[in-house]
C-alpha cells in the first residue's frame, strides 16, 4: 500500500498511450489525441495544470481524409511579408513527410496558448508500426479508435460471405447481361 | 449652508486630499503613472473595477464548465456519458450538484463509481418503465414503491417517476434513449 504522498505523485504521473492512425479520419483523430495530450480524460483536469499524457501515434502513413480533402485541403506557411505564402495540398504534404499531416492537425486543434509547444513535444509520431525500444517499453494503454477500420472483401471468410444478408436472390435461370 | 454671502466666503473649499487618498489606496499596485497621477489613476481604477465586476460573473461560468469537464472525464472512465449521468441521477432523484459530484470523483473515486452505477441503472430503468418493462438484476429501492402506479401511458409515467417538466421531459427522455 502506497503512502498518501506516493499516491499524490502517482496522480500527476505521465502515462504513455498508443494510438493507431490506420484508416482514421485525421481531424477527428486530432481531437481525440488533443483530449489525452491536455489531460481532459482525467477528473483532476484544470487548464493551468500540466496533467497531460504522452501519445505515441503509429501508422500515420495510412491516415485518412474524407471526400476530396486530400486535393482540396491546403497546408500553408507565411513569413508575414507580402506574397510569401507557400501552400501545399494535403496530398503533397503527406508525400513529403508521412507524419506531417497528423502533426499539423493536432497543432491546429490544441488551444492557442504558450503551452501548445510543450504539449507538442509529448506527441510522438511514427509513419509505420516500428517504434524504438525506449519508447515501446513505456507504453501502458491504448487510446480507443475514432472509428473501426472497415474490412476489405478479401479479409472476410467464406462463412461470413455466405451468411451476409442479401437484398435480392436471383432466380435459377437468371443470366446477367454483359 | 451657504445662505448668505458672508457665510459662503468664510466656508473653506472641500479638502481634495482625502478624496485622492482613497483613489491612490486602490491604485498603489498599478504600474507607472497609473498610481501617482490622479487623472490617470482614477481612470485605471474605474477600468479595474469594471473588469472585476465582469470577472465575478465569468468566474462562475468558468468553474461550472470545469466541473462539467471533470465529470465528463470521470464518468467516461466508467463507460457512461455525462448526459446519461446527469439525466440518470435526476430520474433517481439524487440531488447532488456538479460541484459535489466532481469533488467526489477526485477525492472519493469508489463512492463516485457507485453513483455512476445508480445513474446507469436509473437511466435504463426509467426507459424500461416508459415501455412497460421491468429491469433485470439490481433495482433501486427508492423507486420501487412508486412504480406501481404506472399504467403504460406517458401521463402516468410522469406521475409515478415524479418527472420534472412533465410530459415533454418524458418524451425527451424516451427519444434520446439508446436502442437496446
Amino acid at each position: 500500500m502506497a503512502s498518501r504522498v506516493q499516491q499524490h505523485w502517482l496522480t500527476f504521473s505521465r502515462m504513455w498511450l498508443l494510438c493507431d492512425a490506420r484508416w482514421q479520419p485525421a481531424p477527428e483523430l486530432a481531437k481525440r489525441i488533443c483530449k489525452y495530450l491536455e489531460g481532459r480524460h482525467k477528473p483532476v483536469y484544470h487548464p493551468l495544470t500540466d496533467c497531460g499524457d504522452h501519445v505515441v501515434v503509429i501508422n500515420t502513413k495510412e491516415v485518412a481524409f474524407d471526400k476530396n480533402q486530400w486535393e482540396k485541403k491546403l497546408y500553408a506557411v507565411n513569413t508575414g511579408y507580402k506574397n510569401t505564402m507557400i501552400a501545399m495540398s494535403a496530398k503533397d504534404f503527406h508525400r513529403m513527410d508521412p507524419t506531417k499531416v497528423v502533426e499539423r492537425e493536432v497543432y491546429s486543434e490544441l488551444p492557442k496558448n504558450l503551452q501548445r509547444k510543450n504539449l507538442m513535444t509529448r506527441l510522438h509520431l511514427f509513419p509505420d508500426e516500428n517504434i524504438p525500444d525506449n519508447i515501446k517499453q513505456n507504453l501502458v494503454d491504448i487510446i480507443p479508435p475514432v472509428m473501426e477500420p472497415p474490412k476489405r472483401l478479401d479479409e472476410f471468410t467464406e462463412e461470413e460471405k455466405a451468411s451476409w444478408p442479401r437484398f435480392f436472390i436471383p432466380p435459377a435461370d437468371y443470366k446477367p447481361s454483359d | 449652508m451657504f445662505l448668505t454671502l458672508a457665510r459662503y466666503a468664510r466656508s473653506p473649499p472641500p479638502d481634495k486630499w482625502w478624496k485622492r487618498r482613497y483613489v491612490y489606496n486602490n491604485t498603489w499596485r498599478f504600474w507607472g503613472r497609473h498610481r501617482n497621477c490622479y487623472k490617470i489613476a482614477i481612470q485605471s481604477m474605474q477600468h479595474a473595477w469594471r473588469a472585476a465586476k465582469r470577472g465575478r460573473r465569468e468566474k462562475k461560468r468558468f468553474v461550472r464548465g470545469l466541473w462539467i469537464e471533470r465529470l465528463r472525464a470521470a464518468s467516461e472512465e466508467h463507460g457512461l456519458s455525462y448526459q446519461h449521468l446527469v439525466v440518470g441521477l435526476d430520474m433517481a432523484q439524487v440531488q447532488l450538484d456538479r460541484k459535489v459530484l466532481s469533488h467526489l470523483a477526485i477525492y472519493e473515486p469508489k463512492t463516485f463509481k457507485s453513483i455512476v452505477e445508480i445513474a446507469r441503472i436509473s437511466y435504463g430503468e426509467g426507459l424500461m418503465a416508459a415501455t412497460g418493462k421491468q429491469p433485470e438484476g439490481v433495482s433501486l429501492g427508492s423507486c420501487t414503491g412508486t412504480r406501481g402506479s404506472f399504467k403504460g401511458d406517458l401521463w402516468s409515467y410522469c406521475k409515478c417517476r415524479n418527472v420534472r417538466g412533465g410530459l415533454m421531459f418524458a418524451v425527451f427522455a424516451m427519444t434520446t434513449s439508446p436502442r437496446t
